[in-house]
């Protein structure tokens, strides 16, 4: 167990420092980064003063290094825009992205998970046909068009919702919608195929067989055994969440980290795109690990593979 | 004294075909069955022939479509869920896979633990102490009941489920396929343990199997299964030594014999078993039985007592000209 997990670990800081060279080419990626910072009628001189000034012609593993001492640090230089530290920025966004992450995913298990079992349960019932329907639904429905609907009818229409920012418990509601419709419909319909699957197993037989009520077959003996798949799409919807989700911020004004990071791109304010996928690609390589200890405490076979 | 008896079950598994139409595959269609108090009946053929069906029909574990099912007298093809909870503490199950027969999460025993549990058959401070006796009694240490099925081999997995179907303390086990996917060794310690158990515990099985062998050497009577229907049941001593029904000689002949220069007559079979959406009218076994005639196409033969208890299901097998039939029939194949 200890082994494997330093091996993660190990494999964890590989990632990490990939990521870091990637994070670092951003730099050059829309060209001279120089001649972004200075206007276009610059004489060449005072460029060339500044190109030196700021390091950009040491060689490139200097630069690298460089920057990496930084990054280690969590300090990716100042923003051009807003004039402070950008991992500062970044990091004050953060809570209001968690939250919403948070959020949604409690909305998506809440729907998802009563949703897969009974359409399992029932399954090539109307109950079924009808709970089949609605997950597809959340999965083929564009992100943008539920948020604007919901926010039509619910926000402004019924006046039941706040719509836009972030304070109170009920700001959430309508954006953890939006985003968790999708995860909950991908899971509900990975639930109830998996659910099936298992029903159909010999174990479940000998559950019967002992006498356990269907009641309790399916939620001691089948659900435990469907439920690692969802915790695979799970992991990978937080990794993406915490990215920040953009279009879901932007409708309903969510100060999180996706719309700045967008604000970021647009106003080409490099050291802040730099600490947002840097903040990014920590989170999900951690959350990465954190799922494989997660699978081993759910399935006992995991452990000695 | 009958311990369990079964008249006309019949199972059919819907199969859509098109958009409005439904046919029905007839996984059995009309078993009579009769085991007695501590006596094994084994129950043969090959593949598909609707053993294990029947089987788990027999404790509701697959709803039948049809039919009764007597246990002690009491019907029980027909009461709700609720009250069939008590006879399962009655009948149990061991399955064929004892790799998927067991809860993959669950400790061994928490498997064994929860019948316990259901059925209040132990109080709960005693609990662990009866799981340790039940697995002494498979032949597995007491330490066995905080591991993961994973941990074990087939046999020892398959020694758990049997302690599993004990732990109830049942009068009646299907026992489907044992050990059909064990390994041969492992195979004769799995027979011996169940036959001592049957000694020790009074237990009655029903043993579905299709290696004839290993039924010959547990079984006090056989009954022979062809697409859903017996066709022939009989002392197992009698039908290895006098088998009527000529499905029933041609999976005798198919036994393999531990001496190599022993001559023997083999039947083989050609086509394959019927499918079961469409069988054969009249008698199912017509479409490969060399003897069939038009009256088979036509009449179904009725499972009938020929000698004393052995029943056969057979136009041509008779009290009197049925071992010249049998003769004819063997005269042709070879």
């Amino acid at each position: 167990m200890s082994k494997s997990l330093l091996r993660k670990l190990r494999n964890a800081i590989i990632v990490l420092l990939g990521v870091s060279i990637v994070v670092f080419m951003l730099m050059y990626l829309s060209g001279d980064p120089v001649a972004l910072l200075l206007p276009m009628d610059t004489a060449p001189e005072i460029v060339e003063a500044m190109r030196d000034n700021l390091g950009f012609n040491d060689p490139l593993y200097v630069q690298y290094f460089r920057f990496l001492s930084g990054a280690v640090k969590g300090d990716f230089g100042l923003s051009l825009h807003h004039n402070q530290p950008a991992m500062e920025l970044i990091l004050e966004r953060m809570p209001a992205t968690i939250e919403l992450a948070l959020a949604s995913i409690f909305i998506a298990l809440a729907i998802a998970i009563p949703l897969g079992i009974i359409t399992a349960v029932f399954s090539n019932t109307i109950i079924d046909y009808i709970g089949s329907i609605i997950a597809l639904l959340g999965q083929s429905m564009p992100v943008f068009w539920l948020g604007l609907m919901l926010l039509y009818f619910i926000g402004v229409k019924f006046r039941l919702l706040p719509i836009t920012g972030r304070g109170s418990w009920q700001h959430i509601i309508l954006p953890a919608i939006t985003v968790g419709a999708y995860t909950a419909a991908t899971i509900a319909r990975m639930l109830r195929s998996r659910m099936i699957e298992i029903m159909q197993q010999d174990y479940i037989k000998t559950a019967r067989a002992k006498g356990v009520r269907q009641k309790w077959v399916v939620l001691k003996h089948a659900l435990r055994n469907a439920v690692l798949p969802v915790l695979t799409i799970l992991a990978m919807q937080i990794g993406t969440l915490l990215g920040g989700a953009v279009i879901t911020e932007t409708i309903f004004a969510w100060p999180g980290v996706g719309r700045f990071m967008l604000q970021a791109i647009q106003n080409r304010d490099i050291a802040v795109v730099q600490a947002g996928v840097f903040v990014l690609a920590v989170s999900i390589v951690l959350i990465n690990i954190f799922t494989d200890i997660l699978y081993t405490v759910l399935d006992p076979r995991i452990r000695y593979e | 004294m009958k311990l369990l008896e079964v008249k006309g079950l019949k199972k059919y598994f819907p199969v859509k075909i098109g958009l409005n139409k439904t046919a029905y595959v007839k996984a059995i269609d009309g078993v009579d069955l009769t085991i007695n108090k501590g006596e094994t009946l084994g129950l043969v053929g090959e593949s598909g022939s609707g053993k294990s069906t029947t089987g788990m029909s027999v404790l509701r574990l697959i709803e039948p479509t049809e039919g009764s099912i007597y246990f002690e007298g009491k019907d029980i093809s027909k009461i709700r869920n609720r009250e069939m909870q008590k006879y399962r503490k009655d009948m149990q199950i061991v399955f064929q896979d004892p790799f998927a027969s067991l809860n993959p999460r669950w400790k061994i025993g928490k498997t064994i633990g929860e019948a316990l549990e259901i059925h209040k058959i132990v109080p709960r401070q005693q609990e662990e102490a009866r799981i340790n006796e039940l697995l002494d009694i498979v032949g597995l240490p007491a330490e066995s009941k905080d591991r993961y099925p994973h941990e074990f081999s087939g046999g020892q997995r398959q020694r758990i489920g049997i302690a599993r179907a004990l732990a109830v303390n049942p009068k009646f086990i299907v026992c489907d396929e044992p050990v059909s996917a064990l390994d041969v060794s492992v195979q004769a310690q799995i027979i011996n343990l169940l036959h001592d158990l049957k000694e020790k515990l009074g237990l009655s099985y029903l043993f579905i199997a299709h290696d004839l062998g290993v039924v010959r050497q547990i079984c006090d009577k056989l009954a022979v299964m062809y697409l859903g229907k017996i066709v022939e049941v009989a002392d197992t001593e009698e039908i290895f030594m006098n088998p009527k029904h000529p499905y029933t000689k041609a999976l005798l002949s198919a036994v393999p014999v531990a001496d190599p220069l022993a001559k023997r007559e083999e039947i083989i079979l050609s086509g394959e078993m019927p499918n079961p959406m469409s069988p054969p009218t009249g008698c199912a076994f017509r479409t490969r039985c060399i003897m069939a005639t038009d009256k088979c196409v036509e009449d179904r033969p009725e499972l009938r007592v020929i000698e004393n208890d052995h029943q056969v299901s057979c136009h041509f097998v008779n009290r009197t000209g049925g071992r010249e039939n049998v003769q004819v029939f063997a005269a042709q194949t070879t």
